[in-house]
């Protein structure tokens, strides 16, 4: 999952950053309106998370042109603005949350993973295909009710192809969700992230495949 | 205390059964008298009549022609005359055997006034009837005054049954109570309702008083409608209410903007510490100079704070008064922004005289230094000038100028509001919006004035502090 977080305090934004990547997003951050507009803009995301009192443009005025190049990212508005009335404005402006600091990260990963669940045909948060079991909260993942450990990104790549499931995945769209604008050679980092994940869910290989390379498309997960 | 309403109508009550009390013995008093007076005017007559006869022996004639009632004691009227020596002259038939005690007309005429010539008295008839007596003697008018005739003095009472005369006061009494009471009755109720209505208005007006709280202080009283004696005091609790409603909304948009202020710092350390809880390899010096500078942001506000609130309690020590050089101070706080003003490439335009010296209190005289420098660095547009110079003269005023082209003018009295910002945004941690106010403390402390003005054609915000005293 990848999220646009958008905040002007630079000590909260790199710890929330932090926090955010080590649970399995990939984060871009932006430390303005302007610089927020054009990383959404330019990039793809699944959840925006803004600050609402920004330089340069505040974050409701963001958020109105968020929603103008991609109407349906949901957001999430996160603010030391906590009345009534501003959580009222926030969420009538289009939220599709509201957080007032201070807050708890768990509970901020949490509410960022619901959102971005609303993107896919399965909300739950647990998905399961044939004996393949993947609890996205939990963080776990079980084949045929074995336990198999993931690293956080190889589980939000997973999770993408489980949510995916039966469709063809590009690299760029994993590229898009999972990895930030670190301008890494990504695509190398995708073909070993997806081969370590085959090698563990197939439990060295005593179960059968369920990821499949599609040639010059990219990956799907399906029971064979 | 008691209600205005009831101490009103008590001492109404009061004075208005005074009033009813009175009058109803006045009534009383002036029938009695009336009654009496008819009563004793008609015996008089017959007494007169009677003495003239019983002097000239012509009384039996008359007795039976003009007054048989005498003959047989009809509703008290008896008569009885006695001679110089006390003895038994003549009397009336009606009084049989019985007599009338000479004891008695004798005290009622010993008590009569000098010149009086007859005595009206109660007594008690032989059969205990009560009576009105008529008591006057035969006389001669000697030397201005009535006398006894010694030759023939004869002793007249004339008397006359009391009962009816009773009962007719009894009844007189009766209706004067009666009508009394029934008057005062409807006075009371009439008072009564008269002060309710005359205090109806403070009523509602108390009524409403009542129903104020801190939720809705923007009930106001009428002002116009009410009456005269009302209508000051309305105004005045309008007044009171209008300043406790400014006062609670400054409170609290001041407790919001502290809350908001502090919740950025704390949310930091919170997720700082839930990160290195949950992660604790990413334990490094870097998030530990993070924390601290979260932790300094938040001191930062709250030794403001205590400042402001110190001086305005008047709790912290007068200010000194020193020799300050202002081009050292200023220089001083220029070098301390040195970096900012280098990033955002600003150049200083410094026309302060060397030798210039000032009393004021070394630390507060810093403080505006500081505060306005910081500012105006801050909030300079790139690339633009910081002009900071002084008036000449015995009071000179220090000015600080800064290039700001995106400035509402409009906003310049809010400036130096707590927690005020031209920029909404914390995008630094050095800011609070709590500056100019310390500012404006300082400078009120030493006795001066921070003026603020905006010059929009050339875009530049000046602050000013003064007017100072030179140093001797």
């Amino acid at each position: 999952m990848r999220v646009l977080y958008v905040e002007d305090a630079f000590p909260l934004r790199d710890t929330v950053a932090l926090a955010l990547r080590k649970s399995g997003f990939a984060v871009d951050v932006a430390e303005d309106g302007e610089e927020g507009l054009f990383l959404f803009e330019n990039y793809q995301y699944d959840v925006a998370v803004l600050d609402v009192m920004l330089p340069k443009f505040d974050g409701l005025a963001l958020m109105k042109e968020i929603r103008r190049v991609a109407r349906y990212t949901p957001v999430l508005l996160l603010t030391a603005k906590g009345e009534l009335e501003d959580r009222v404005a926030g969420l009538d402006s289009g939220a599709d949350d509201y957080m007032v600091k201070p807050f708890a990260l768990d509970e901020l990963i949490s509410r960022i993973r619901a959102l971005s669940r609303r993107g896919f045909k399965n909300p739950s948060s647990v998905l399961r295909i044939s004996d393949l079991e993947v609890d996205t909260s939990a963080k776990t993942v079980k084949r045929a009710g074995e336990l198999v450990k993931l690293s956080a990104h190889e589980l939000a790549v997973l999770e993408i192809l489980m949510r995916k499931a039966g469709t063809v995945v590009s690299r760029s769209v994993i590229d898009q969700h999972f990895y930030e604008n670190s301008g890494l050679p990504m695509s190398n980092v995708i073909d070993v992230v997806i081969c370590s994940i085959r090698k563990k869910i197939s439990l060295n290989r005593s179960k059968p495949e369920m990821i499949h390379t599609r040639r010059g498309l990219g990956y799907v997960l399906q029971a064979e | 205390m008691k209600s205005i309403e009831s101490h009103i109508v008590r001492r109404l009550l009061f004075g208005q059964g005074i009033l009813w009390t009175i009058a109803a013995l006045s009534v009383w008093h002036s029938q009695r008298s009336r009654l009496y007076s008819e009563f004793d005017n008609n015996q008089k007559f017959v007494a007169a009549a009677l003495r003239f006869h019983v002097r000239n022996s012509t009384l039996e004639n008359e007795v039976r022609n003009r007054w048989p009632r005498f003959l047989t004691g009809e509703e008290g009227w008896h008569f009885q005359s006695w001679d110089e020596e006390q003895n038994v002259q003549v009397k009336s038939e009606g009084l049989g055997e019985a007599e009338l005690s000479y004891a008695d007309f004798e005290k009622a005429w010993a008590s009569r006034e000098e010149t009086a010539e007859y005595v009206k008295f109660n007594l008690e008839g032989p059969d205990g009837e009560p009576l009105r007596g008529v008591a006057t003697v035969a006389r001669s008018f000697r030397n201005g005054m009535f006398r006894r005739s010694s030759s023939q003095s004869k002793d007249v009472l004339v008397t006359r049954s009391r009962r009816e005369l009773d009962e007719n006061l009894l009844w007189l009494a009766v209706f004067v109570f009666v009508t009394g009471v029934g008057a005062s009755l409807a006075t009371a109720k009439l008072v009564k309702h008269a002060v309710r209505q005359g205090l109806f208005s403070l009523r509602q007006m108390s009524e409403k008083a009542q129903a104020i709280d801190v939720s809705n202080l923007d009930v106001r009283f009428e002002e116009n409608d009410l009456p005269i004696e009302l209508q000051p005091i309305s105004r005045r609790l309008n007044d009171l209410l209008r300043r406790i409603e400014s006062g609670f909304i400054r409170e609290r948009r001041f407790s919001s903007d502290l809350a908001h202020e502090i919740r950025t710092p704390i949310t930091g350390l919170k997720s700082a510490a839930e990160l290195l809880l949950k992660w604790p390899e990413e334990t490094t010096l870097e998030r530990h100079e993070q924390i601290l500078e979260m932790a300094n942001q938040m001191e930062g506000i709250i030794e403001s704070l205590l400042l402001l609130a110190s001086w305005e309690s008047g709790a912290s020590p007068g200010s000194r008064d020193e020799r300050v050089k202002i081009e050292e101070v200023v220089r001083q706080c220029r070098e301390n922004e040195s970096a900012l003003a280098a990033k955002k490439n600003l150049e200083y335009a410094c026309s302060l005289s060397d030798s210039l010296e000032i009393n004021a209190d070394p630390a507060l005289f810093r403080l505006i230094v500081a505060n306005l420098i910081s500012n105006a660095v801050s909030y300079a547009d790139e690339n633009s000038v910081i002009r900071i110079a002084n008036t000449d003269g015995l009071h000179p005023v220090l000015s600080i100028s800064n290039s700001i082209k995106c400035f509402d003018e409009s906003e310049i009295s809010n400036l130096t509001k707590r927690f005020w910002r031209a920029d909404k945004s914390r995008s630094d941690n050095v800011h609070c919006g709590l500056g100019l106010s310390i500012v404006e403390a300082c400078a009120t402390r030493m006795g001066w004035k921070l003026t603020i003005a905006y010059e929009a054609s050339d875009s530049v915000l000046t602050f000013s502090v003064g007017p100072m005293q030179l140093a001797d």
